[in-house]
């Protein structure tokens, strides 16, 4: 009886354990950039197309033409993304959908959507998003800690 | 049985009372029927769970758990780590309550333990213990997150590169749960998932208390001498009672601070206590006996007050803080007030037994 | 007795663990001071100064305490009629010296009155007299936060200026009763000062609280507070000397707060008594004081240690680690002091 509780608990630690890890690996949330620009691969380069217009679940996150850039929050390992690329002024669109993979370690993901429609390697496309100044650094802030703080209301 | 009105009425005066400063309020505040249903439906669904969470140690006999706030620090703590290690949306919200599972379990476990050290006078001890714990937990959150504990981003940091800023973001986990289903029915927003986790743990509340350890809480609440010698293990009993307490309240507190958007990290948990007492008596609970009943009917009565009291208070005195103060003077005065009946019951009771014990 | 072999072990657990980690800790302090570079004559000058202040409130638990009441957490309803007092003394125009001794007699009446009827009050539900007195405390705070803003005060020094109407959250005592007592009779050596009248004051009002205790009442108030049973007895009307202990506790903090303002130099109103109870309390725990026994020796011990360690910490924590923890270790130190005496055994009987 005892052992069975035992066991039924460990189960329950296992469980709770396992669901913690999927958690993990299904919320990691990124900040994706999408730049449209030219990149050289092997003395190689490859332009940009006239227009991409980036989809994220079905909504139009950044519509970019050269040189621009666009942003969009994903959560999960992989990034599902539609593409609709306009290859000049006039012709007409293409969709094409991609599943880019996310590196856990990076917070901001930049992909370069030139490379991606090349087929390019993956390292050559995606790099981490490096923000230009660290965060200027507000005046330290004050840390309210009475017993009993403000009577606000948390609101 | 007769029904007995003055009985059903005095029983009921809180709720009595507060229904009638709603309804002076109301009209005063001047605010719409669609603002206020809308608020009142983002209150339950913020403050429901936090209040269900009493409801146990009610149920064990040990009083109002002022030390529920113990539960909300572990909530707090859990969602400092998922937004550090930037896990979003409902897997955030699901790792934050795994995470502050065991850590509610510690501090519950350590609430029980002094409060059984402390029979009849739990709730000032469970008051204490708040305070405590909340020293303890400034300790951590302040100076040991960063150097002790690794905290990767320098953002949530403060400046100096050690302790936690005063706000994190929970921008991205941001009514991740209430958006999920949410349907709109005249303009009020219903986040349905979010109803159906109270619900279910309404339903879980009234199932818990059929179960063996329930009755045996009940029972322990009733009479501990009573208890004991039909072979309850009491001080376990209680343990057990403020443990899953806490670990209600923390889930509630991540719930809360979810529907919020974002934690104020040295205050959220402080006030968090007070006002889930408040509410669950103003829904006409007393500090032996509240039902899920009361609950609801707290949340909203408290709640509306809440928002209408500032607003009406600015109308009638011309002076915006009355109102706020007001309505810090209610909440105090309802607990206050609980809490005399409470213990001149508890002592007219015993002076009758004491009475009749020296045959006076 | 004698027979009783010397225990170590027995002499810890009546002193108690935490109050000799508090010791050990601002013993430590102390002998750190010199060598962080912290000045130890303002030390003791910071500590005998902030002793002053808040020995009177810290004295204000002890006839509580004596009748079996319990730890005061009601404080800030006594210190809702000293501010009373206060604030009536500079309203009817009183300024210098003897606005102090008017605030001291404005304040009387109300606290007796307050006394009374909380006294009447704890009498009703003997057994849980802590936790009501808490929230009896906040209620009476949050509503005088509203009087504060609709009493008809009009001395242009405490109202707000551009409004004429309700009284500013603090209140200056400058040209009023700021320093009065510590001004008196002050020793000044270099850096080191002791503000003689304010300790005096004190000395007089524990003397007579050590005598009232000697009395017939005050042996009477010991008795109620140690065994009822046994005073019920011998004829002591139990109700009436414990509501005579509420209201000299609820007499003393009003005096406390005016003692603590004068020394401050300002008057605190609106949420500021909220916080005054616990500390008080933590104070003459750490002094060795229990739920149910305390003497005049707790107060002052208890006072002296606490506010060492409010005072001692900031210097020695700043200049050691570049890091104020003092704010933490306060709330830890008080409450975890608190919480000892709370979950301790009280004498048994006492809550029969």
């Amino acid at each position: 009886m005892k052992n069975k509780s035992l066991i039924y608990k460990i189960i329950l630690v296992l469980v709770l354990v396992v669901i913690c890890f999927l958690m993990i690996y299904i919320g990691r949330g990124h900040t994706l950039y999408f730049d449209s620009k030219s990149m050289e691969v092997d003395g190689v380069t490859m332009n940009p197309p006239y227009r991409i217009q980036v989809n994220v679940k079905g909504k139009e996150v950044a519509d970019l033409k050269d040189g621009d850039r666009g942003m969009a929050i994903w959560i999960g390992p992989k990034a599902h993304i539609e593409l609709v690329v306009t290859k000049e002024k006039g012709v007409a669109k293409e969709n094409i959908k991609y599943d880019v993979p996310l590196p856990r370690e990076y917070d901001g993901v930049v992909i370069n959507l030139v490379g991606l429609l090349n087929n390019a390697n993956y390292d050559e496309y995606i790099s981490e998003f490096v923000p230009l100044a660290t965060i200027t650094s507000e005046s330290e802030e004050e840390v309210v800690i009475d017993d009993m703080g403000e009577l606000g209301f948390g609101e | 049985m007769k029904f007995d009105l003055k009985k059903f009425l005095a029983d009921r005066s809180v709720p009595i009372m507060f229904i009638i400063i709603c309804s002076v309020c109301i009209p005063l505040s001047g605010f719409s029927t669609g603002y206020l249903l809308n608020e009142i439906v983002t209150r339950i669904v913020r403050n429901t769970f936090l209040i269900l969470s009493l409801l146990i140690p009610i149920m064990a006999g040990m009083g109002l758990n002022f030390g529920m706030t113990l539960g909300a620090m572990a909530g707090e703590i859990a969602l400092i780590f998922t937004s550090d290690w930037q896990i979003w949306g409902i897997p955030g919200v699901v790792l934050a309550m795994i995470l502050s599972i065991p850590i509610s379990i510690l501090l519950g476990t350590l609430c029980g333990t002094l409060l059984n050290k402390s029979k009849g006078r739990e709730m000032i001890t469970s008051y204490i213990i708040s305070f405590f714990i909340n020293g303890i937990y400034q300790l951590v959150v302040l100076y040991m997150m960063g150097p002790i504990i690794p905290i990767i981003h320098e953002a949530i940091k403060l400046p100096r590169g050690y302790g936690i800023r005063n706000t994190v973001s929970l921008l991205n986990l941001r009514q991740s749960i209430d958006n999920l289903i949410s349907i709109n029915v005249f303009g009020v927003k219903i986040p349905v998932l979010s109803f159906v986790i109270i619900i279910l743990l309404c339903l879980f509340i009234v199932w818990f208390t059929k179960t063996k350890l329930g009755q045996d809480m009940r029972a322990v609440g009733q009479n501990m001498e009573v208890a004991r010698a039909a072979g309850i293990n009491v001080e376990r009993t209680r343990v057990l009672s403020i443990v899953m307490s806490t670990v209600l309240a923390g889930f509630g507190m991540i719930l809360y601070l979810q529907n919020m958007g974002n934690i104020a990290t040295y205050s959220s948990h402080s006030q968090i206590g007070m006002f889930c007492i408040a509410a669950l008596l103003v829904g006409g609970a007393s500090v032996d006996k509240a039902s899920i009943g009361n609950v609801f009917l707290g949340v909203i009565l408290f709640h509306l007050m809440f928002i209408v009291a500032p607003k009406a208070g600015t109308v009638i005195t011309g002076d915006s803080m009355i109102g706020e103060y007001f309505r810090v003077f209610i909440s105090y005065g309802v607990i206050t007030l609980a809490l005399v009946m409470y213990e001149a019951k508890k002592h007219k009771k015993k002076k009758m037994a004491e009475g009749s014990d020296d045959e006076k | 007795m004698k027979d009783k072999k010397f225990d170590i072990k027995n002499l810890i657990n009546d002193f108690g663990v935490p109050r000799l980690i508090i010791l050990g800790f601002l013993m430590l302090l102390f002998i750190l001071a010199p060598f962080v570079g912290a000045d130890l004559p303002t030390q003791f000058t910071n500590l005998f100064n902030r002793f002053s202040w808040n020995a009177v409130l810290v004295l204000a638990m002890v006839p509580m305490i004596h009748s079996g009441c319990g730890l005061n957490f009601g404080l800030p309803f006594g210190i809702i009629a000293g501010l009373l007092g206060g604030t009536i003394a500079i309203e009817l125009g009183f300024a210098g010296p003897i606005s102090f001794v008017m605030a001291i007699l404005f304040a009387t009446p109300f606290a007796i009155i307050f006394g009374y009827f909380y006294g009447i009050l704890l009498n009703h539900i003997k057994g849980g007299e802590m936790m009501v007195a808490t929230y009896v405390g906040f209620s009476a705070v949050s509503f005088m936060c509203m009087m504060w803003l609709l009493l008809p005060y009009h001395s242009p020094t405490m109202v707000w200026g551009y409004e004429g109407k309700g009284l500013r959250t603090t209140i200056s005592l400058e040209g009023f009763y700021d320093k009065v007592l510590s001004k008196f009779l002050e020793i000044r050596i270099g850096n080191f000062s002791f503000p003689t009248g304010a300790i005096l004051f004190f000395a007089l009002l524990s003397f007579l609280m050590w005598c009232f205790l000697r009395t017939k009442t005050g042996t009477a108030m010991t008795a109620v507070g140690s065994n009822p049973v046994f005073a019920k007895a011998s004829g002591v009307n139990i109700d009436k000397i414990r509501t005579l202990s509420v209201i000299m506790s609820t007499w003393l903090a009003a005096i406390g707060i005016l003692i603590y303002e004068q020394g401050f130099g300002f008057i605190q109103l609106y949420m500021a008594p909220f916080n005054m109870a616990l500390p008080a309390v933590s104070a003459i725990l750490i002094g060795g004081a229990s739920v149910n026994k305390a003497s005049i020796a707790n107060v002052i011990i208890g006072t002296l240690l606490f506010q060492g360690i409010v005072t001692m910490t900031p210097t020695v924590m700043n200049s050691m680690i570049h890091m104020d923890m003092s704010e933490v270790i306060r709330i830890i130190v008080s409450n975890g002091m608190i919480l000892y005496a709370l979950t301790r055994k009280t004498n048994e009987g006492r809550r029969a």
